[in-house]
């Protein structure tokens, strides 16, 4: 719980200014009352779907078609069934390889643009930057057709290739995130580093990526998070082979199969959530980190 | 970019070392962006469907063909509205949302504000097909918990009732989706920023006589601007690319596609009819209205003043 608190309260010193709204008298006191129980009331109702699947997820498949909270009987075999029901395990596997790859390959090719970006004195820096932010909001459905295509001619529509490839060239997001982080970085380490000797690539190794770390940290949890929800890649890429399938593609395809079965179609959730959810939860500190660098950076 | 500002002196070697480490990047942003993007124009101006798509068969150059086809198809024109309208309302929606959190958890203290971020964030991580699952589950005709409850109130014309038969009442149920899972980066967003405002700041206004409400518009308004622009641009961009809820919640665009958005309505083109140059001119027409929007938002950033980033 603190652990969420410290990046949130970015300085600590501001705790002792809190009470700003609070003024003697019974006014505030039931302003403080009132503002309590709506947040309250809010985290309860942005808690109540999550409880509800996962509650749904343990009951008889007769008791999940009636509308009832608690389950009567604890049916925890629901979770096997999905993977003995389905070929659960290889759409996880798929999913985990997809997300796993484009990390590892975002964080090999994007690191060091983004610090070609942020610390390289070169020509054409900036222009190079805009061009990355440019391409950062174009949204990819829009070249779909094209790239469709052409990885059809290549062969791999069907794979997970065409999700994959992109991301061990270069992913604009995180050069743009990872940019903005790099900036903070004091240059004198840098230039220390250099007049020891060090040539650039040992700069970036030795100096920049120990101080960028929550960054880094950041960029590879949106990634992970990013490729691990993404639906419309892998329904357009490997849609047309199930064996292919990611999780979200499968989930989709799992509630129509199982109309019925709705417990079943709850534990299937859980078990994509369940991945997310726990990563970030242990990495939230990151996650905001990333979120205010680059929302707030200038 | 300020960065780049004032740093005219370029150093030797680097230019070197930027070649090697943007060179794949660069790959990317030509080979599978910059080139698709010229096929893009290119295959919309050619009839291009399956056979020429797989077999081979010789295209044929039609002009502006697809994109009259297009035009004169009344149903593009709604979708197109509706995408509008649709990518608004989840816009306004997220930062009303995400604002009034922010304030909210600036207000309380830290255990329930942990928590409510906590809850905030889990429905952030539900990845979008899992949340539109549970969404449709909550608003089932008739075992959803909203319809009991509804029912349970005494309003029982909702026993049974179809939350995504009707157009409007569909796209409310996924605006009201793609809002829950979006606005915690709002609201963290704009949370930081109410947290970086100096408390003396506030205190000379109520010093100086200002209610809360009068302090929040004149003080924290104005510097939280930057912010709220950031948050503005990323939620257009965010909900103009909107698949996955449309796609998932309406069942690939609703009843006889009422509920189509423009990436929806592409992709069903495209891929599901197999008529790829129909597709790519629609493919155009986004990128088109993407553009504008973007510009009319930056020329309205401009002229009060303010920049991005």
């Amino acid at each position: 719980m603190t652990t969420l608190d410290t990046p949130l309260d970015a300085s600590p010193s501001r705790a002792a200014s809190r009470p700003r709204a609070a003024g003697p008298g019974a006014r505030s006191a039931l302003h403080w009352i009132a503002v309590h129980s709506l947040a309250l009331a809010l985290t309860l109702m942005f808690l109540l779907p999550l409880v509800f699947i996962a509650l749904t997820a343990v009951m008889s498949d007769q008791q999940a078609l009636t509308s009832q909270l608690w389950p009567r009987e604890w049916h925890w075999e629901n979770f096997a069934h999905v993977f003995t029901r389905s070929p659960m395990l290889s759409y996880f596997g798929n999913s985990l390889l997809y997300s796993g790859l484009a990390t590892v390959g975002m964080l090999l090719s994007s690191v060091p643009a983004a610090y070609a970006l942020a610390r390289l004195r070169w020509r054409g820096r900036n222009l190079a930057f805009f061009a990355v932010v440019a391409a950062m909001l174009l949204p990819p459905q829009v070249v779909a057709v094209p790239l469709y295509l052409l990885w059809a001619q290549l062969g791999l529509t069907g794979t997970l290739w065409p999700l994959v490839v992109p991301y061990l060239l270069g992913d604009f997001f995180s050069i743009f995130l990872l940019r903005q982080f790099f900036l903070t970085i004091p240059e004198d380490y840098a230039d220390a580093a250099r007049v020891d000797g060090c040539s650039e690539l040992q700069v970036l190794w030795r100096v920049i990526l120990p101080m960028a770390r929550p960054g880094i940290a950041a960029a590879a949890l949106f990634c992970f998070l990013y490729t691990w929800n993404d639906y419309f890649g892998p329904l357009l890429y490997a849609g047309e082979r199930p064996e292919s399938w990611t999780l979200s593609v499968a989930l989709a395809s799992f509630r129509g199969l199982h109309h019925v079965e709705w417990n079943l179609t709850m534990a299937a959730t859980v078990l994509v959530m369940l991945p997310a959810v726990v990563l970030f939860l242990f990495a939230q500190k990151s996650f905001v980190k990333g979120i205010t660098f680059t929302g707030v950076k200038g | 970019m300020s960065a780049g500002d004032g740093m005219t002196t370029t150093r030797r070697g680097d230019a070197l070392a930027a070649a090697r480490y943007l060179a794949p990047a660069a790959l990317v942003l030509v080979g599978l962006l910059g080139y698709p993007m010229y096929q893009l124009v290119l295959i919309s101006f050619y009839d291009y469907g399956q056979e020429q798509a797989s077999a081979g068969a010789p295209l044929t150059f039609i002009g502006f063909d697809n994109y009259q086809r297009l035009f004169s198809e009344p149903q593009f024109w709604g979708v197109l509205g509706q995408t509008v309208a649709f990518a608004a309302a989840c816009v306004a929606g997220t930062l009303l949302v995400g604002g009034a959190l922010a304030v909210l958890a600036s207000r309380v203290r830290a255990v329930p504000r942990t928590l409510l971020f906590l809850a905030a964030l889990g429905a952030w991580a539900t990845p979008a097909v899992a949340g539109s699952t549970v969404w449709l589950f909550l608003f089932d005709a008739d075992l959803g918990l909203v319809n009991e409850v509804l029912v349970g109130l005494g309003i029982h014309d909702m026993a049974g009732y179809s939350w995504t038969y009707d157009k409007l009442v569909a796209f409310a149920l996924v605006a009201g989706e793609v809002i829950w899972c979006s606005f915690p980066f709002v609201m963290v967003t704009l949370y930081a920023g109410i947290r970086a405002i100096p408390a003396e700041v506030l205190e000379a206004a109520t010093l100086d006589g200002a209610s809360t409400w009068r302090a929040t518009r004149s003080v924290v308004l104005p510097l939280l601007r930057p912010l709220i622009a950031v948050a503005t641009i990323q939620s257009i961009i965010w909900d103009f690319k909107l698949f996955t809820q449309i796609y998932v919640m309406t069942g690939g665009g609703g009843v006889a596609g009422q509920n189509l958005v423009l990436n929806v309505y592409a992709y069903q083109q495209a891929f599901a009819a197999s008529d790829y140059g129909l597709g790519s001119a629609i493919g155009v027409v986004m990128t088109v209205v993407l553009l504008v929007v973007t510009l009319f938002y930056l020329r309205a950033l401009r002229r009060r003043g303010e920049e991005l980033a």
